[in-house]
């Protein structure tokens, strides 16, 4: 089995002439936790969809765990969860028919069970039968989450999915994510908190324009976590300004 | 919790079609209602085109000859034919963009989702018809049997070939299609004004309800003067563009009022917002009837009433949408009601129609503010 579980390489995107990504590299190996930051309209969310062939790519190619997303896109998507923007989950459904439905997209036959723990340990079990429309923010982010990580697939792609979450099942879900990479799964986690950067990610990307501007990698990130937590987010908003400066 | 393994869209359908019956069984008063007021508006209906039958389904009618019998038929399977593709390409073009989209489901499955789902909504329709066929040769003196056979022939035909016709390409994007449906709204439009200007423009791209006007001529008595009926199909195609006016408004006004709720803006100020933009267009189209309407021969006083009642009407459904406005699933219901009071002062008071008008408008006034 590859050790990488995404590859992307001269990704391009664009929505008419607005060019959204122009170029991107990105690897994300086993045990690898790359969190993705960038300002608000830097192609975040756009490269996410597109890694998640939600959005056509106009140049570039994408593998998941070696399997091209344009040639097989459905042994790519057997390999990486998506958690969906809680505005589009089923609003007619309860938390557990959603699951049941995405448990059956994945050719499980029951809800897994590490899904029900993980939602228990979420706090969200107690909203699980309810209607999803009647759920709190907070509640349909952790189902969307949920759904992204039922099946345990390898690959975990993550947008902005701490938002709306109480400090419990945000410690919860760093606890998650980060046992997941000891077991060799991979996680890309698009976010704005900085400040979970030093004991969560492994690997940061930081995406400005379209363009990865710098990376960060293991050891700087494990040198920030013990010697200055907040260097992280001094070296973002140092390159973004040097990036506006030029 | 067991499930079957299966298709995930099919599962998704069975899901939500559970929980709304359980809503209906545990909401039991209101569902009973809706349904009384549903089956009393279908019974009216069916009431006002009981003498049309016979005249429809008559046997020497040029309709009813075995040629344009067949020809009537093959329109209606065509009809359903393309409604029912154009619903599976509208599916495919939402589905592109949805919760399962990017989990492993094999394209064939989805399709075979869609095609179920369309299906089975066109065989329901098909069904109705042939029961409404059905009704109107028991109630018709000597139907045509070349009618009553054609008729329910495409009905089937139609339904059987959706289910086995190809979906063919996905429609736009629903992403593209709001891209496309953006306005420029004039540079000097300020504030709240800016709510009633952004609905003025996108309301040109309607009307979607047009279709139900082709059977409107239905409604009219068999006694109907021929010199009339351009007339009241003028009056039909144009209650129906208003509408869709008000079904696109209302979607509107919701919207707003759930991102403005928060603000302290009176509902009122809110409502006033629109009114500029429903006016301009409801009056305009008024205007239009009327003289349409003379133009063809009414009398000017005649053309002009009807003119204005069409835009009394749009009015009181107007504040039937905003007398709901915190509670919108009562909105069909509130308009049902006021429909009802007032084709019964008509029929019992005529002189009391205005009377009747003017309380409906200021109690569903006196709602919407409160």
């Amino acid at each position: 089995m590859s050790d990488k579980l995404l590859e992307v390489r001269g990704l391009h995107l664009r929505f008419g002439e607005n060019h959204v990504l122009r170029g991107v590299d990105l690897d994300i190996a086993r045990g690898q936790l790359l969190g993705l930051v960038g300002p608000n309209g830097s192609g975040k969310t756009s490269l996410i969809r597109a890694i998640t062939g939600l959005l056509p790519m106009h140049a570039g190619s994408l593998r998941v765990a070696g399997n091209e997303l344009a040639a097989d896109p459905l042994a790519a998507r057997r390999n990486f969860g998506f958690a969906p923007d809680p505005a589009r989950l089923p609003a007619a459904l309860t938390g557990r028919q959603a699951l049941s439905v995405t448990a059956a997209a994945r050719g499980l036959a029951d809800v897994p069970e590490s899904a029900l723990t993980l939602c228990e340990r979420l706090g969200a079990s107690r909203w699980l039968d309810q209607r999803i429309e009647s759920c709190s923010l907070g509640t349909r982010q952790k189902f969307a989450i949920l759904i992204g990580l039922t099946g345990d697939p390898p690959l975990l792609v993550l947008d902005e999915v701490m938002n709306g979450l109480d400090p419990i099942s945000s410690h919860e879900l760093k606890l998650e994510l980060i046992e997941r990479c000891e077991r060799g799964c991979g996680v890309l986690l698009a976010t704005h908190g900085l400040e979970i950067a030093p004991t969560l990610l492994t690997h940061a990307a930081l995406l400005h324009d379209g363009r990865i501007l710098h990376r960060w990698g293991a050891e700087e990130l494990t040198a920030w976590r013990h010697a200055d937590p907040g260097a992280f987010e001094r070296a973002v908003v140092a390159a973004l300004r040097a990036e506006v400066a030029r | 919790m067991r499930i079957a393994p299966t298709n995930p869209d099919l599962l998704l359908h069975h899901y939500a079609w559970r929980n709304r019956t359980a809503l209906w069984r545990a909401q039991i008063a209101e569902s009973a209602f809706t349904a009384s007021a549903l089956l009393a508006f279908i019974g009216f209906g069916l009431w006002v085109v009981d003498p049309q039958w016979t005249v429809l389904l008559r046997s020497d009618a040029s309709w009813a000859r075995p040629l344009p019998a067949t020809l009537l038929a093959l329109t209606l399977a065509t009809l359903l034919l393309l409604r029912g593709r154009a619903q599976r390409r509208a599916l495919a073009s939402v589905e592109r963009n949805d919760w399962l989209a990017a989990l492993p489901i094999e394209p064939d499955l989805r399709r075979q989702a869609r095609r179920h789902r369309v299906a089975l909504a066109t065989a329901a329709s098909a069904l109705a018809m042939v029961a409404v066929i059905a009704w109107a040769a028991s109630r018709a003196e000597q139907p045509a049997i070349t009618l009553l056979i054609a008729l329910p022939a495409g009905a089937v035909l139609g339904s059987v070939g959706v289910w086995l016709i190809p979906e063919g390409r996905a429609a736009r994007s629903p992403v593209s299609r709001a891209r496309a449906a953006a306005v420029n709204i004039a540079a000097e439009t300020r504030g709240l004004e800016l709510l009633g200007a952004a609905l003025e423009p996108a309301v040109a791209r309607l009307p979607k309800g047009a279709p139900w006007v082709a059977g409107s001529f239905m409604l009219l008595p068999p006694s109907t003067p021929s010199i009339a009926i351009p007339g009241l199909m003028l009056l039909f195609t144009a209650a129906s563009l208003l509408l869709d006016l008000i079904v696109h408004w209302r979607a509107r006004f919701l919207a707003d009022q759930s991102w403005l709720a928060a603000q302290p803006l009176p509902a009122a100020r809110l409502f006033n917002a629109y009114l500029g933009a429903l006016a301009k267009r409801a009056t305009l189209l008024s205007l239009v009837v009327g003289a349409c309407l003379h133009a063809l021969g009414a009398p000017a006083v005649f053309a002009w009433l009807l003119a204005l009642a069409l835009w009394l009407l749009f009015a009181d459904a107007v504040l039937c949408a905003f007398a709901t406005r915190l509670t919108p699933w009562q909105f069909p219901m509130l308009l049902m009601l006021h429909g009802a009071a007032l084709l019964a002062s008509l029929q019992v008071l005529p002189p009391a129609v205005p009377l009747v008008l003017l309380a409906c408008a200021v109690l569903a006034w006196r709602r919407g503010v409160r």
